[in-house]
Order: structure tokens, then sequence, then C-alpha cells
């Protein structure tokens, strides 16, 4: 008998609800608890896992779809910008130093969100959620993918794209993004949830993507503007789903509020020390700059943010603890993490440089309440410095945070000449803090971060030489022999951007695209 | 509050001073003068004098501060651990009794700094 | 009142759905940065199926927006017909 055809369309509601409803059965031969082993301890109580609902209803059939159309434009663009020298259209080589930060340091940290969705997509009981997680990790790895393709094409030309897996697990800097990963990887489901969805997501995520990719366009790369903005578009219903996701945990069991809001003070602040780095991107590293961090702080942090926490106020949500502190920073952030950058130039696997006036006098307009007062005189006493023939490369290890593995160079909140440490001892071991923030995520953890894997503490522990390496021997030159560990090609990766082999190709192949 | 686990966690602290081949680990840093971005952390031998320390370590590691060469290192005032410290520069740091990860403050009041602004 | 935003590529596919914000949302604000286009209203902002169909003639997925999107700010409330984002303060 043939099958009558029916004639109307799902809507996305029924289609969503077919894809993601009743797809789970109660096992018999384990019981739940043991198939599902990972979704109780935290202490969250859910007790309707079908109250999960994707606000955009986005099913796997529409997803494959829309992902498949995302990419075709992408790699087109890929593919034109490798055909046509499009490296060369960039504003100016000390571009790419923000692009060799973000390879180093962000993009292997999508990775570690494959695998925290691919677990949580595993472990939550509830099939809409292990739905969403499970499009979330194919996303994340898209991600990666995509800016390995891209970024690859100035792998080409440029200083410091090749070695990312190596330098990932070694260089002093990248443990502040790997250790932030591990954190949230290391965590149960949920804890990661928020830490990933919604502390990083959906309120620190458009500070990554939004301004800073605008500046990619403003400064002529193409291929990064578009893998940003492809990733973006993924983020976004990322955060839909992160405050989709603290709804439904805030709703399920009154007893789940001060579990979220312990993640929440934990991860905001975590994430907010991690993008201290894209701050400085933004603010120092784009020749041509789009809105300064403090800006754009003040758009996607303090006011989107801020709608945000007013919205959950009737959960009993309040903002997180560090929010005050973070908001006050941003008048200081990026240049403390420039200047510590700057002054250990010889050590970071992309350029540093001096100021032009130009510049200079665009952050004193951006800044006006600290740039003139705390910073310009440092940069230009710096710059003076280099121009006569002594640019500064400091050569002793600055001692670092426990928790967030930034070197202190933040000052005392309201003191901007005050370096801010903490410290906390534990079982009769001192712990060194940069904020009264990772001091108490410390204390709320502690045996967590006593396996702190710190890169200056390892280096005096002799764990950072390669193994053929004599630390006997007279000519030993520890710090050289650190930076061939993270295999530096030094005097090409590091150092200052005046000189550098960047520069000279760069300003030789653009003279060469311009005339015969 | 301790680490939400199912099942025991204990880890041994990696930093404890057995791994670091008999040196300690000491941060100094300088109040109030910010060109130098940030405290150092280095690792010396408990029987090697403060001054030994300064000399070797840290002054050569400050030297570009045009404030530098103007410290009286016998007039300097000292916090250790935030609690304020008067050690003796010619005695080991074993004697003075600096220990594994403790913060010494170096505070030179008559020099203010780049600008006199703290810098 | 809270602002809401939908932040989309500036692009000939996205262009229609600026549009359409703008013309069904007489409060919402549309501010151009390089590469992107962000609309911004208080409290709440719709976009409607039947204006981008009307606009380019040609039928219109409300989930085609994710092609293009690139940020978004509120709590989404979607179906075959419309998205709206708003906050509930």
């Amino acid at each position: 008998m043939d099958m009558k055809a029916t004639k109307k369309k799902l809507g996305i509601k029924e289609r969503y609800a077919h894809m993601t409803r009743g797809l789970g059965w109660e096992p018999t031969y384990q019981s739940a608890d043991a198939v599902f082993p990972y979704d109780k301890y935290e202490g969250i109580k859910i007790h309707d896992w079908d109250k999960w609902v994707d606000p955009f209803r986005l099913t796997m059939d529409a997803y494959w779809k829309y992902q498949g159309e995302k990419d075709r434009k992408l790699y087109a663009v890929i593919e034109a910008f490798a055909q046509n020298n499009g490296h060369l259209n960039i504003t100016d080589a000390r571009y790419l130093s923000a692009i060799k930060l973000f390879w180093q340091g962000v993009s292997p940290l999508e990775n570690y969100v494959v695998q925290g969705f691919a677990r949580a997509g595993r472990h939550f009981r509830g099939e809409a959620s292990r739905v969403a997680c499970q499009m979330q990790a194919v996303d994340e790895l898209r991600h990666y993918q995509t800016q390995a393709h891209s970024i690859s094409n100035y792998n080409k030309y440029y200083n410091g794209f090749h070695s990312q897996r190596h330098m990932w697990d070694r260089v002093w800097y990248l443990s502040v993004p790997k250790s932030f990963g591990e954190d949230a990887l290391t965590s149960g489901p949920f804890e990661f949830l928020i830490a990933i969805s919604f502390s990083f997501e959906y309120v620190l995520t458009n500070l990554l993507f939004v301004p800073f990719m605008s500046g990619a366009a403003y400064n002529g790369d193409m291929s990064t503007v578009t893998f940003g903005f492809s990733a973006q578009s993924d983020e976004s219903r990322h955060m839909t789903l992160g405050i989709e996701a603290i709804k439904f945990l805030l709703e399920q069991d009154p007893a789940n509020v001060p579990i979220v809001q312990g993640w929440i003070d934990k991860w905001f602040w975590r994430g907010s020390k991690v993008l201290a780095l894209v701050g400085m991107m933004m603010d120092y590293m784009l020749p041509k700059r789009v809105m300064s961090w403090k800006e754009a702080w003040e758009i996607y942090a303090e006011e989107n943010g801020g709608a945000l926490f007013r919205d959950l106020a009737r959960y009993g949500i309040r903002p997180p603890k560090g929010w005050a502190d973070a908001c006050e920073a941003k008048d200081h952030l990026s240049h403390q993490v420039w200047l510590l950058f700057y002054e250990y130039g010889g050590a970071a696997a992309f350029h540093t440089w001096s100021l032009t006036d130009e510049e200079l006098d665009w952050l004193s307009a951006k800044y006006p309440d600290s740039f003139d007062k705390y910073y310009r005189p440092r940069l230009e006493f710096l710059r003076d410095k280099h121009a006569r023939g002594e640019r500064v490369y400091q050569g002793t290890l600055p001692t670092l945070c426990t928790t967030c593995q930034i070197p202190l160079c933040f000052t005392e909140p309201g003191d901007p000449t005050k370096i801010s440490h903490r410290e906390t001892v534990h079982k009769d071991e001192k712990y060194v803090f940069c904020s009264d923030h990772c001091q108490e995520i410390f204390g709320n953890e502690p045996e967590k971060f006593v396996q702190s894997w710190l890169p200056v503490n390892q280096i005096y522990q002799g764990n950072c030489f390669n193994p053929d390496v004599d630390p006997t021997a007279p000519d030993f030159d520890p710090l050289k022999a650190v930076l061939e560990y993270f295999k530096y090609n030094l005097g090409r990766d590091n150092g200052d951007f005046e000189g550098s082999e960047d520069q000279r190709n760069f300003a030789m192949w653009r003279g060469q695209a311009s005339k015969n | 509050m301790s680490v939400i686990a199912l099942g025991p966690y204990e880890f041994a602290p990696r930093d404890q001073v057995k791994n670091f081949h008999g040196n300690i680990l000491v941060n100094f840093c300088w109040d109030r003068h910010v060109l130098v971005s940030a405290p150092f952390a280095v690792a010396l031998p408990p029987a090697m004098t403060l001054r030994e320390a300064i000399m070797t370590r840290i002054v050569p590691s400050i030297a570009f501060h045009p404030d530098a060469e103007k410290i009286d290192w016998n007039t300097v005032q000292w916090e250790k651990d935030h609690q304020p410290w008067q050690p003796d520069l010619d005695k080991s740091l074993a004697e003075n009794k600096v220990g594994h990860k403790d913060y010494l403050l170096f505070i030179t009041p008559e020099l203010k700094g780049l600008n006199n602004a703290g810098l | 009142m809270s602002k809401v935003f939908i932040i989309v590529q500036a692009n000939e596919e996205a262009r229609p759905i600026v549009e359409a914000l703008l013309q069904d949302n007489p409060h919402a604000v549309a501010q151009e940065s390089p590469a992107m286009v962000r609309v911004e209203a208080e409290g709440k902002m719709t976009l409607n199926r039947a204006t981008v169909e009307d606009l380019t003639g040609q039928p219109f997925n409300i989930q085609q927006l994710h092609v293009n999107l690139i940020s978004i700010s509120g709590h989404i409330d979607e179906d075959d017909d419309y998205l709206t984002v708003a906050w509930a303060n």
C-alpha cells in the first residue's frame, strides 16, 4: 500500500522536537548513573532535561547545510588570498605579530574546546543538550582547521608561525591560554559549560572576534577577517546556547544557583586575564586601529554584560566578583601587557617595536585618564633608548601568578604604580598571585593549582632544556638554551621588528608587487 | 573549600624547594618603578649573601632604569612578604631568613621614577 | 532598558537583513565598521522573513541568517516567520 506523503513541511519548532527529543532510551544492562557517571558529582540537580531548548532550534540537517555554505565562502576567499599574494595587501608587516599571537595562543584553545564539548556531548543525560554540545565540538574543530588553512599562507613567507604544537606546550606566555583551557577541560561537564559557553563565549568572545576581526579587515587582511567572522557566526550560536544553558541550570533547582555563581566568578576573571593578550593586539599591534581595547570593553563587556547580569538578577545571580576590578583595569591592561612583552621581546616568538608619535597620540586620545601619565613616558623612554642603540631586552625571568600564569605586571586597582602581589601558604608551601581574585580561585581549589606548570619555575628546575644540553658547560647560556628548547629560530622569530627579516622581506616583496 | 571530584584528589606541589637543585626561588620587586614591568624570580643558593644576590642578579636587570645607578643599597628600605624587614646585606639569604618564594620589595623613597611619577 | 544587537557581515547577502531590521524596528540604529554592520535597539528587535522576502523577491529562511551572522545579544525567540531578540529587563 502506498504511503500517503505528508503535504505540509515541518516548521522549525516541530523539526527541532523530532530531531532532539525521544532519541534516547532507558538503559537496562547498566544503570543510567553508570552510563552517565559525570553529570551529578558537581552537585548540579537536573529534574527535566527536556527543558533544554536551543532557541535557534538548529537541527543536524540544517547545521550541515549552513556550515557547508560558510566553509564554501571561506575557502573561496582563502584560495583567492593565496593566488593573489593577499599577504602583501596588509597595512604593514608589524600587523603579523597579532596573527602570530592568535595562531600561537588562541587557535590551540579551539582544539581544547573541541575536546571539552565532545566530552560534554557524551556525558550529559539529555539528548538536546548532547546534540548542542556535539555541534559545538564540530564547530570548534572547524575553527581550528580554517585558522590553520588561512594562516598557513602566512607561514610560507613569515617567521614565528612554525612549530605551533611544540610551542604551545612549552613557551612561557602560551602557558596562559593553555592553563586556562586545561583548567576548563579538567572540570566537570557543567563547570566546563559555564566556563566556556557562558563566561567565555557569552561575556567575553565578542571582544576577541568582533572588534579585532573588524580590525583585521581595516588592515587589509582578507583572510583573517573571513575566518574570524566565519567562526564568530558559530560563536553567536554558542553564546545563545551559553545563556540558555545558564537559564536551564538556574531554573532546574535553586540549589544550582550558588554553584553556578561560583563558576561565573571564577571563569569571568580567568577569561578577562586571557583577553589581556587581545587588548595588547588591538591597541598596539594593529597598524590601523578600529577602536581601543577600552572602547571594546565598554561596549561588549560593560554594556552587553551589564544587560545580561541585570537579566539574570531575577534568578539571584549577581555580576561576577571581579567585575569592578576588571572594569577598572580597562585603562591599564593593554599597556601593561605590551610593556611587559616589549621588555621581554627577546623571548617572544613575535616582534615588538617602538610606537610612532602618531600612534602614541592615538593612545593618548583614547586613554585620557591613564596613558599620558603612566604609559607614554615609559614608551618614549624606551624608544629613545632604542634610537641610541640600547634596545632594552630583559634577561631575568619574571614572577608568575600561580593561577593565571601571567607575570606580575598588573598594578593595584586604583594605584597604577604599585605592582599587585598576593601570597597564600597552603600546607606549608607558598603560592604567589597577581590579584585578589586569582588568589581566591586558588583558595577554592588548592589541590588543582598546586600542580600549575609555571614556565619560569620549570626553567629554574632545569626542565626546559633540550636533552643534549650540558648546563655545567662553561659557555652555557641558559636563556638561549631555553629559547632553543622552545624551537625559536633565534634572531628571526624574536626581537624588535626594526631590522627583522619579516620587515625586510615584506618591504622587498611589496616593492616588487608595485613595480617591475 | 576544595576540588569537587569523584575520587581522591591529592597531588604533590610542583614547585617544592627540593625540585630546585639546592636553590630557593626568591622574588624581587622595586617599589614604584614600573618601568621595570614585573618583579623578578631568581633561583639562588641559600648560602649566598643578599648583597651578592642583589649585585649579580638584580642590579644588571634594572640597569636600564635611570634611577638604578642612584640606589644606595645600604639605605634601601625593605619589606618581606609585605612586612617591614631589616636584612643584613652581608649575611646569607638563609641567615636573613629568606625562604622559598618569598617576596622582597625594595623601596627607594628618594627616587621617584621616570617623570617623578613612580614609573 | 538594555540594548539588544545583531551584527552581520557587510556583504550583499546580509544587506537585506539590515534593511529589514531597520524597516521593521523604527527604534533600531545601524553602525558600520570595517567589514561589519551592527544594528542595535533598546529592549527588543525583530527580523521578519516576509520583510526580507519583499526586499529581495526571493524566498528567505530565517536560519539563513546564520551564514552571515557575526554576533547577537539578548534572549532569542525564533520561529519560521521571525526571529526576535529581547532583554527582559
